[in-house]
């Protein structure tokens, strides 16, 4: 089928060779490259938005009067929040603590996500530029939605808590039970290395526990939907729905430290 | 020209790949359109241009993957070079064939890239994987036949480059 010269062999050989040395710099020239792709893929992003808007007018509409109601709620419960917050901060004068600071955030806009299904990362529109680094955490009001794995000029990519090669050492808010959660690269979550006596239930939240110092502690992660026994038996597990719907992620919040 | 256009049209489906094919996720797998195109390429354009449309589309689908090597850059070419060593052996011409090869390069694929991720030290569960390998030969399978309509008037499309060639 493929008769080999020697004229053929070095060519095929120098080819190689050139696909091995692009493999090897693609990450290298991939920022820049990124940054080219930052306007058509911003775009095609926003007509999809804007056509979705469309398709699904009645939908936001009923959930738009849910939102109305859900603010009426939220602004009582924040006045009586903002009572407690002084009363906080009174106890905590009084008493000479530390007081800790609200997080600083970049606002940025969610433009494309990667092209591949062996990963679960949302490409943003800000970069090194607006002062956004590798390793910054990524949230929305609703909770946590990953880490800054790549920051170009005036992109970055940040891998969601969906992916399975991101871990985050959280905690379950009621008994401060201790563990481990990662994604599937699917719609849910899973908070491992529990022991057997762990005092989790279904519907607890899930916070970050602070412990790795990577994500700031008590950003809150997900619901508890289910706990089972790990395979083992040594363990258990439990199954998280996460409070951010990481597949129709329009904006986000990058904290900075 | 047909080179050229290819080439923009393999851009386009890759854009869209990273944004609107994000809304035909089943189960968070979507179709792999970009490598749909690479396939195409391989069965109609001539050995050396199917190579160069494998390693560009390699590396359009690199730019937006979170990877510490060029791993699309290093499977692409490589199925590029199988399809072509395979449709000198037997004739793919018909629609359900294109799908049939699309299925079985998803696989090899998927194969492909969890061994390379595996020596990288990022291990992905059996689960996972299963579910991606075999959801993602079954979608990119059924969109074959639309993205092989789309482009087929590209592909019969003779120019001047391809008269004189």
């Amino acid at each position: 089928m493929f008769r080999l010269n020697k004229k053929k062999l070095s060519t095929i050989g120098i080819s190689l060779s050139c696909v091995l040395l692009l493999a090897v710099i693609v990450p290298l020239i991939r920022p820049p490259l990124l940054n080219v792709l930052k306007l058509p893929l911003s775009f095609l992003q926003f007509v999809s938005d804007e056509v979705g808007g469309l398709i699904f007018y009645h939908r936001n509409m009923v959930q738009n009067e849910i939102l109305k109601k859900e603010i009426g709620i939220l602004g009582q419960k924040l006045i009586e929040y903002d009572d407690v917050v002084l009363e906080n901060a009174r106890l905590s004068a009084l008493f000479d603590f530390k007081q800790k600071t609200s997080y600083k955030v970049i606002a940025a806009r969610v433009v494309g996500s990667s092209a591949d299904d062996w990963s679960s990362v949302a490409i943003i529109n800000k970069g090194v530029y607006h002062g956004i680094k590798n390793g910054y955490v990524a949230v929305s009001y609703k909770g946590l939605i990953g880490r800054v794995i790549e920051a170009g000029s005036r992109t970055s990519k940040v891998m969601l808590i969906n992916d399975p090669n991101l871990s985050v050492s959280a905690a379950v808010q009621r008994s401060r039970q201790e563990g481990l959660v990662s994604g599937s690269l699917s719609g849910s979550l899973a908070m491992r290395y529990l022991p057997l006596e762990s005092d989790i239930a279904v519907s607890d939240t899930i916070i970050t526990s602070g412990l790795s110092q990577i994500y700031p502690k008590g950003i809150p992660i997900g619901k508890v939907v289910s706990v089972g026994y790990e395979f083992s038996g040594l363990s258990r597990y439990a199954l998280l729905k996460p409070f951010v719907e990481l597949s129709r992620l329009e904006e986000v919040l990058i904290i900075i430290p | 020209m047909k080179t050229t256009a290819y080439a923009a049209l393999m851009l386009a489906f890759c854009l869209l790949q990273a944004t609107w094919l994000n809304a035909l996720k089943i189960f968070s797998v979507k179709p792999d359109i970009l490598l749909i195109t690479m396939i195409i390429a391989a069965l109609n354009f001539k050995p050396g241009k199917a190579l160069g449309f494998s390693v560009y589309a390699g590396v359009l689908k690199d730019i937006l993957s979170p990877f510490p090597v060029g791993l699309h850059t290093l499977l692409f070419p490589l199925w590029s070079f199988f399809i072509i060593a395979l449709s000198k052996k037997i004739v793919v011409d018909s629609t359900l064939l294109y799908s049939v090869l699309a299925a079985i390069i998803v696989i090899l694929q998927s194969i492909g890239a969890r061994m390379t991720l595996a020596f990288l030290g990022e291990d992905m569960p059996s689960g996972i994987f299963l579910r991606i390998m075999i959801l993602g030969a079954l979608y990119t399978a059924l969109a074959m036949p639309i993205v092989w309509k789309l482009l087929k008037p590209l592909i019969e499309y003779r120019d001047a480059e391809d008269t004189i060639l």
